[in-house]
């Protein structure tokens, strides 16, 4: 079952240079967008800086206005009453800096009408772990500690479609894996934008790749990998005068070499492995040591983002 | 418009004023400093031969003009504290909309209002033996005063959401600015005339005219409908302005990078 359906959707933004005589440049951010996403599936946007992820978000979010484009939520026309159902959590947004946890949490909860708000903040506020911290101020609190807090904001109303934008940037990896854990564990559709590529191996069901405003490729994880048909081969070996000719005739991409290893891009068509070893292997080169890494949504990122 | 949005706006503007104790005294603070001081010059100007009720014209005055303040300045600064707290982003990603916003801040200036001209007005009793309560027919100009104080906290409101918390110095100079042209301590006639033709485009001089006249025993009708009428239509401008610049701020992506 489809919960979004974004057609073709485009926003521009002007900006003005110059101090006098001021001179309108037409920004396109998001050019012909075009996806959809199912229920509880994760589906992450991810790009460069200035693909137009977040744009994308914050016009499902509702805080940007689209200039051009069909969304449709939950089956209707986006609007006012399908944002109700609908929530959002960044990690550049915050909450108001002198009110406590619980207070900051009481007024989204009214807000989205949310039945016995009290349980419902008790209950996410333990969930993140953060109970003990119901009754602390806002600013006192760490970036990780706000990062979740600002997830229990995007839940409060247990949204059927939840928006998280870069929400692990700036935290440490070890708090980075806990809120990455809690993501996993909603029973939730959401669309997640990141830098890192890990998370959106981890997290994600599907993921759109867009490059200037364009979706340039979409898919599965394992599907996005399978675009880089490169295989990278760490080689130790036993140093031989020979090694660096032998390599600069095989069909290979040579990343690095040391004395005594070599860090080599293999297309991953059939036979090439085969080809590049067993050359070595009968010029009397000595491996002592291989290891091959399938390629990973880095590589897919670093592709794409080059195309 | 919803009604749980308002409660829940609402709330917002209540932890607002608890957890900030200067919410607190601004209610409390200057409109009691001003009424000591106008209250002194006052009855300073009478010992020295003022003809006619020269206390109740200075601090009627000044207790009426406390409502168009608190009007203005609660409807703009519950708003721009999302700017200052970086938090315009999670507010405005809500469902609410502008009717609602308005009617929280709306709500929230009339009860302060109410707390503040209920204070100043008794220590007006108690220290200067002035009772506004007792000018006749005063409490019908209440309205046009806060329908003309939420107009000018919109419309700085508007700018706000143009410029961002960069102009907030207008919610509490604005009140400033437009004091001399309200006629708020003396006649519309004391102004030269083109200040006297911009007064009279203000309800607010309207209001204060009216105030005198009722201290002396006469209600102005005509002063009272022109007040309302005025106001009202500042209030429907700024209104339309204040929806136009808060979409426009979601047009442009401003809202977004608040």
């Amino acid at each position: 079952m489809t919960i979004l359906d974004v057609r073709g959707l485009k926003k521009s933004y002007v900006a003005r240079k110059g101090f006098l005589w001021t001179k309108k440049v037409t920004v396109d951010a998001v050019k012909d967008v075009t996806f959809s996403v199912r229920k509880h599936e994760t589906f992450g946007l991810l790009g460069p800086n200035g693909a137009g992820k977040t744009t994308t978000i914050n016009i499902l979010a509702g805080i940007v206005t689209k200039d051009a484009g069909d969304i449709t939520v939950f089956g209707e026309p986006f609007s006012h009453q399908s944002r109700e159902r609908m929530n959002v959590a960044t990690a550049y947004n915050s909450l108001l800096d002198f009110l406590t946890v619980t207070q900051n949490l009481r007024i989204y909860a009214r807000i989205y009408n949310v039945k016995n708000p009290d349980a419902r903040i008790e209950q996410m506020l333990r969930a993140f772990g953060m109970h003990k911290y119901a009754q602390t101020r806002y600013y006192m609190l760490s970036a990780g500690q706000r990062t979740r807090v600002n997830l229990c904001k995007g839940l409060v109303n247990e949204p059927e479609l939840l928006l998280l934008d870069e929400a692990t940037v700036g935290l440490d990896p070890d708090v980075a894996q806990d809120v990455r854990d809690e993501v996993n564990k909603l029973d939730t559709t959401i669309i997640f934008t990141s830098h890192y590529m890990k998370e959106i191996e981890q997290l994600c069901n599907r993921a759109a790749f867009l490059h200037q405003g364009k979706i340039i490729e979409i898919g599965t994880p394992k599907q996005l990998t399978k675009l880089v048909k490169e295989q990278i081969v760490e080689i130790s070996f036993d140093p031989h005068r020979k090694m660096r000719k032998i390599l600069e005739g095989l069909p290979v991409k040579i990343e690095e070499y040391r004395n005594s290893r070599v860090t080599l891009r293999i297309p991953t068509t059939a036979g090439t492995l085969h080809d590049v070893l067993h050359p070595l292997l009968t010029k009397g080169i000595y491996i002592r040591d291989m290891q091959i890494t399938k390629p990973s949504m880095e590589d897919v990122f670093i592709k794409l983002a080059r195309k | 418009m919803r009604l749980y949005r308002i409660h829940g706006l609402l709330l917002r503007h209540w932890y607002i004023t608890i957890n900030s104790v200067d919410r607190i005294l601004d209610v409390l603070f200057w409109p009691i400093i001003n009424l000591v001081l106008w209250g002194f010059a006052s009855q300073y100007v009478q010992q020295i031969g003022a003809q006619g009720a020269i206390v109740g014209v200075f601090l009627g005055g000044l207790i009426l003009y406390t409502l168009f303040d608190r009007a203005q300045k609660d409807t703009s600064m519950y708003i721009v504290e999302d700017f200052w707290n970086k938090s315009v982003y999670s507010m405005y990603a809500t469902p609410i909309t502008e009717a609602e916003l308005f009617s929280s801040v709306a709500l929230v200036g009339l009860l302060r209002a109410f707390i503040e001209f209920s204070i100043v007005a008794l220590l007006a009793f108690v220290g200067y033996g002035f009772n506004i309560l007792t000018v006749g027919g005063i409490g019908l100009f209440f309205i046009p005063l806060m329908i003309f104080g939420w107009a000018v906290g919109l419309l700085i409101n508007g700018i706000i959401f143009q410029y961002g918390s960069r102009i907030s110095i207008f919610i509490w100079s604005v009140p400033f600015m437009i004091e001399p042209l309200a006629a708020v301590f003396y006649p519309l006639s004391v102004l030269p005339p083109v200040l006297q033709t911009i007064a009279s485009m203000l309800p607010l001089a309207y209001v204060f005219e009216g105030l005198r006249a009722a201290i002396n025993g006469t209600f102005l009708v005509w002063e009272f409908w022109t007040a309302l009428v005025l106001s009202l239509v500042y209030f429907g401008v700024s209104y339309w302005l204040f929806r136009y610049l808060v979409r426009r701020g979601r047009r442009t992506g401003f809202l977004s990078k608040q």
